[in-house]
């Protein structure tokens, strides 16, 4: 049986960093990291916005302290207050250390890395690199992991982290080239394997990968899901399947109109219009639609955003790659047509319970979390744009001096319960891929996709939530029965999709368990039927064990400065 | 319109075949969407991979017709028109070795990525802990290298790579070397040319399939070339590679155009030039890779700098008699 120091499950901003961090903690160690695509296919790359960090310059007037309070209101205090402040301190480190390392930041004329000033935050704090600051972050760290010898192994997908006598001892996964089901050994593993909003499946933002395998793999090893119910919406996403419209296309002074070509904001938002945050817009949008006033029904209605009266040349100018989105995706020439939108699932601020933030420590000895698949929580019940990139490279550097710190101290454990787990999957492919006359996985995505939409999306209440929620439990069964259509085991993608999409099923179902539980609005979280925070009764994190059943409980949030306060901006 | 018929090329780890689908048309739908049609209401065994659907995470690049796209980022209708046909061929990359169908492996591209030496060695008056400092022109100098999405699409028709991968690199890797190699912030920008000078850099052909290929815009050739001048700046003036380069350069400086019927015989002296050219034109020719009119049409992808396609086609017929 293969067997290393570390196992490092993906291959993002945040399990690249986290490599690297491991090496240069001690360069001795045998390190793998074992992705299930090609290293550069992540979420991290699609991120344009930019990295938070405050840097240090003449005339600057921005502090750590001020963004950590930004971070600390923005998460409408659901965020651990001790963590924030660790973390924008590291923030600030990560943009000057990749800086160092090779990515290429756009400049000012000094020749500092130029920030810009991004919703929710007082000051402009936001790094970036023109538009695509997520792609040059993940290049450049993935340049940088190959400089440091970091070994991969690609197209492996984890199915199961395993655990001795309560310490993790390795990983179960599936060479999907092959696929063979290997264990491996690990003295420590770090899973950095992505948020889960693609439960939303045709409505959301992120990549196809984002599926939340390391949370599922997390709790069946026993680590709780932590406030799973927190999954942000973005405004603007095209309709048809929910890529994304930035925020360009609004700050460029793009009006959002209902089917009875008003400007509805007026309605929400009379001051700001068009430029208020996402929350209130994302929640304006919706009410159009519930109300009556969009275009369309089920998961495809919407409302539209016209660019026109901005003219050609300013679109063409300005907005190019909004323009190319439409197209593409709508099959329209934003020029002459509106373009349908609608919010969209956008980021995971729950993921895998941690609870020592410096380290990235689960509470199974030997198991690390970093990235969007981690909740220490930094972002709690909202996350502030460009706060995530630097989630991922601050939580990947210290999960990985973390498992680096943790190995020399710990034995190899035995191979049996990863060959029992091996044994277990490799039936389980032979039983699911021989399946004859079910349902198929697309079809009861969809349902699942539709159910939460509906009873989980941006407007929750008590009774929606619990019919979500029986509609899942039931989805779930009927998904024992679906049929995965290939029993090839070299390169089945259709197997592999079966996993992922079993995967949200279990990950909705905690999320729903949650959101049910919490009677009141925090962040992303906007309950009908309680609309006020209530700081007395939730201001604690949701954790949710799968053990059989699905169980809830709660722990407090840490608050060392910032007292809860209304968040109004 | 018609009904969209895609032929596609599988493999299912034994076995080959081409594989005909034929569904109802839809307006404005894109190659990766037509492709998860197929699979999620035809043919669940079909593979291919894909990620983002937004043309910046690489992983769906496929050929049709014979020519590497990004699958998200091309619409059907449009290649329909461009090949005034309905039926579409759809392929691995090329220069890639298959696993299943679409999906090609890139565990070995990977590993010689790492001959780039990749990653910035920064200039000493820079530190970790302070970062550093670049004027914007400097950053704009290198930011069209760092556009490249690692889909290999340039690799797929590069005719270096066709006729020999063991001598040469995919393109990709000269534009990775390069953008270190270029970077102001870098202390020694020759750690990322002298491997690459040791990795075919003097064997690249001009063919520039590479720069028509490549969905960002990027030209690996002119960062070959890139590479080229330092390597011959520090040094790198022997052999027929740099002889090459020189002419290259000569041609340019005199006339400001490329003239490759004169390169050729310059750089290999006339008669090698006629026996070392001719097995590798003729192969291009027996596996069909070539016909004088996709020569004319693949020699002259960039007509800003290298003009002369009418003396490369003169290559190719001589060379062909
Ligand atoms: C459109 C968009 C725009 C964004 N814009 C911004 C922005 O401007 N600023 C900002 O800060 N953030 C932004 N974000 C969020 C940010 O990009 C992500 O939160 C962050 O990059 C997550 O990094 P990660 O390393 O945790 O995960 P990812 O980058 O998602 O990486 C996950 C990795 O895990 C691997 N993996 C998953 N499952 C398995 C498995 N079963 N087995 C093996 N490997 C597996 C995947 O292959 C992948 O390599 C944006 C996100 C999107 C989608
Ligand atoms: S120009 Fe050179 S690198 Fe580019 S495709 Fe042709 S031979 Fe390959
Ligand atoms: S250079 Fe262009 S074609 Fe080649 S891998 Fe990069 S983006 Fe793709
Ligand atoms: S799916 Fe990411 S580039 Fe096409």
């Amino acid at each position: 049986m293969k067997s290393y120091d570390i196992v490092i499950v993906g291959s993002g901003g945040a399990g690249l960093r986290a490599a690297v961090g491991a090496l240069q903690e001690n360069p001795d160690l045998d390190i793998m990291v074992v992705t299930k695509t090609m290293p550069t296919r992540s979420a991290t790359c699609m991120a344009e916005g930019g990295i938070n960090g405050v840097l240090d310059f003449p005339g600057q007037e921005d502090t750590l302290e001020a963004h950590s309070f930004d971070t600390v209101k923005g998460s409408d205090y659901l965020g651990d207050q001790e963590a924030i402040d660790f973390f924008v301190e590291k923030a600030s480190e990560a943009v000057r250390e990749t800086d160092f390392w090779g990515t290429p930041y756009s400049r000012c004329d000094d020749g500092r890395v130029a920030c810009r000033l991004m919703g929710g935050h007082k000051h402009a704090r936001t790094n970036y690199s023109a538009d695509k600051t997520g792609h040059i972050l993940l290049h450049s760290n993935f340049d940088y992991a190959l400089k440091s010898g970091v070994q991969f192994r690609i197209n492996s997908h984890l199915l199961d982290v395993a655990v001795e006598d309560g310490v993790c001892c390795g990983v179960v996964v599936r060479d999907t080239n092959t696929g063979e089901i290997t264990p491996i050994r690990a003295k420590a593993v770090v899973l950095a394997t992505g948020g889960y909003t693609r439960m939303f499946w045709a409505r959301t933002s992120t990549p196809y990968i984002a599926t939340g395998d390391g949370v599922a793999a997390a709790l069946r090893a026993g680590v709780a899901f932590k406030d799973p119910e927190m999954v942000q919406f973005h405004p603007t996403g095209v309709a048809n399947g929910g890529v994304l419209i930035t925020e360009a296309a609004r700050g460029e002074g793009g009006y959002l109109v209902n089917n009875k070509g008003q400007r509805f904001m007026a309605d929400y938002a009379p001051d700001r219009m068009e430029l208020a945050p996402r929350d209130i817009t994302a929640r304006a949008i919706e009410t159009e639609i519930i109300e009556g006033r969009g275009y369309g029904e089920g998961l495809g209605a919407h409302v539209l955003l016209d660019l026109r009266h901005l003219g050609r040349e300013r679109i063409l100018e300005r907005l190019p790659q909004i323009r190319h989105v439409a197209q593409l995706f709508e099959n329209l020439d934003l020029v002459e047509q509106p373009v349908p939108i609608r919010p969209t699932a956008h980021y995971s601020m729950g993921g895998i319970d941690v609870i020592d933030h410096e380290h990235m420590k689960t509470a199974i000895p030997g198991l690390f979390a970093a990235g969007e698949c981690s909740c220490v929580s930094i972002h709690g019940a909202n996350r502030l744009g460009g706060n995530s990139l630097a989630d991922a490279m601050v939580t990947g550097k210290q999960a990985g001096i973390g498992a680096a710190s943790y190995v020399p101290d710990a034995g190899l454990k035995g191979d049996a319960p990863l060959k029992k787990l091996a044994s277990k999957w490799r039936d389980h492919f032979r039983e699911a891929t021989s399946r004859k006359g079910g349902p198929t996985v697309p079809e009861l995505r969809e349902k699942l996709a539709a159910t939460l939409w509906e009873g989980m999306g941006i407007f929750r209440t008590e009774e929606k939530l619990q019919a979500a929620l029986n509609s899942v439990i039931d989805l779930q069964k009927e998904y024992e029965t679906a049929v995965v259509g290939n029993e090839n085991p070299i390169c089945n993608t259709a197997y592999s999709h079966f996993l992922e999409v079993d995967t949200i099923f279990t990950l909705a179902r905690c999320a729903l368990v949650a959101a049910v539980a919490r009677k009141e609005s925090r962040g992303a979280h906007t309950r009908k039927d309680f609309t006020q925070r209530d700081d007395e009764n939730f201001l604690k994190h949701s954790l949710v064990t799968i053990n059989g059943d699905y169980h809830l409980d709660y722990r407090p949030v840490s608050i060392n400065r910032y007292q809860p306060q209304e968040r109004k901006y | 319109m018609q009904n969209f018929i895609f032929l596609i090329d599988r493999f299912d780890g034994t076995n080959s075949w081409r594989q005909r689908y034929e569904f109802p048309h839809k307006p404005g739908m894109t190659v990766l969407a037509c492709l998860i049609h197929i699979k999620e209401n035809i043919d669940p065994t079909l593979n291919f991979t894909a990620s983002c659907r937004s043309a910046i995470c690489g992983a769906c690049a496929v050929r049709v017709n014979g020519n590497a796209v990004l699958a998200c980022d091309t619409m059907v209708d449009d290649l329909r028109e461009q090949w005034g046909e309905d039926t579409l061929t759809i392929s691995p990359l090329g220069n890639a070795k298959v696993i299943s169908d679409l999906v090609v492996k890139w565990d070995e591209k990977i590993h010689r990525l790492r001959k780039a030496n990749t990653g910035l060695h920064a200039r000493d008056e820079f530190s970790a802990h302070e970062g550093c400092r670049q004027s914007p022109e400097d950053m704009q100098a290198v930011s069209k290298q760092w556009d490249c999405i690692l889909c290999g699409s340039c690799a797929s028709e590069c005719n270096k790579l066709s006729d020999d991968s063991t001598d040469f690199l995919e393109p990709f890797i000269y534009t990775h070397a390069a953008r270190y190699a270029k970077d102001s912030r870098s202390k020694n920008p020759m750690e990322h040319v002298m491997d690459m000078e040791r990795s075919g850099l003097w064997k690249c052909l001009h063919c520039m399939e590479c720069v028509t290929k490549c969905p960002k815009g990027i030209s690996p050739a002119d960062d070959v070339a890139l590479l080229r001048d330092l390597a011959y700046r520090a040094g790198c003036t022997e052999g027929p590679g740099p002889r090459h380069a020189k002419a290259f350069r000569t041609d340019l400086e005199n006339t400001g155009r490329l003239n490759e019927v004169r390169l050729v015989p310059r750089t290999e002296g006339m008669t090698s030039a006629a026996t070392k050219r001719l097995p590798f034109t003729l192969r291009m020719f027996s596996r069909g890779k070539l016909t004088p009119l996709e020569a004319a049409r693949l020699f002259v992808a960039d007509n800003k700098r290298v003009q002369d396609h009418d003396g490369l086609c003169r290559i190719l017929e001589a060379n062909r008699k």
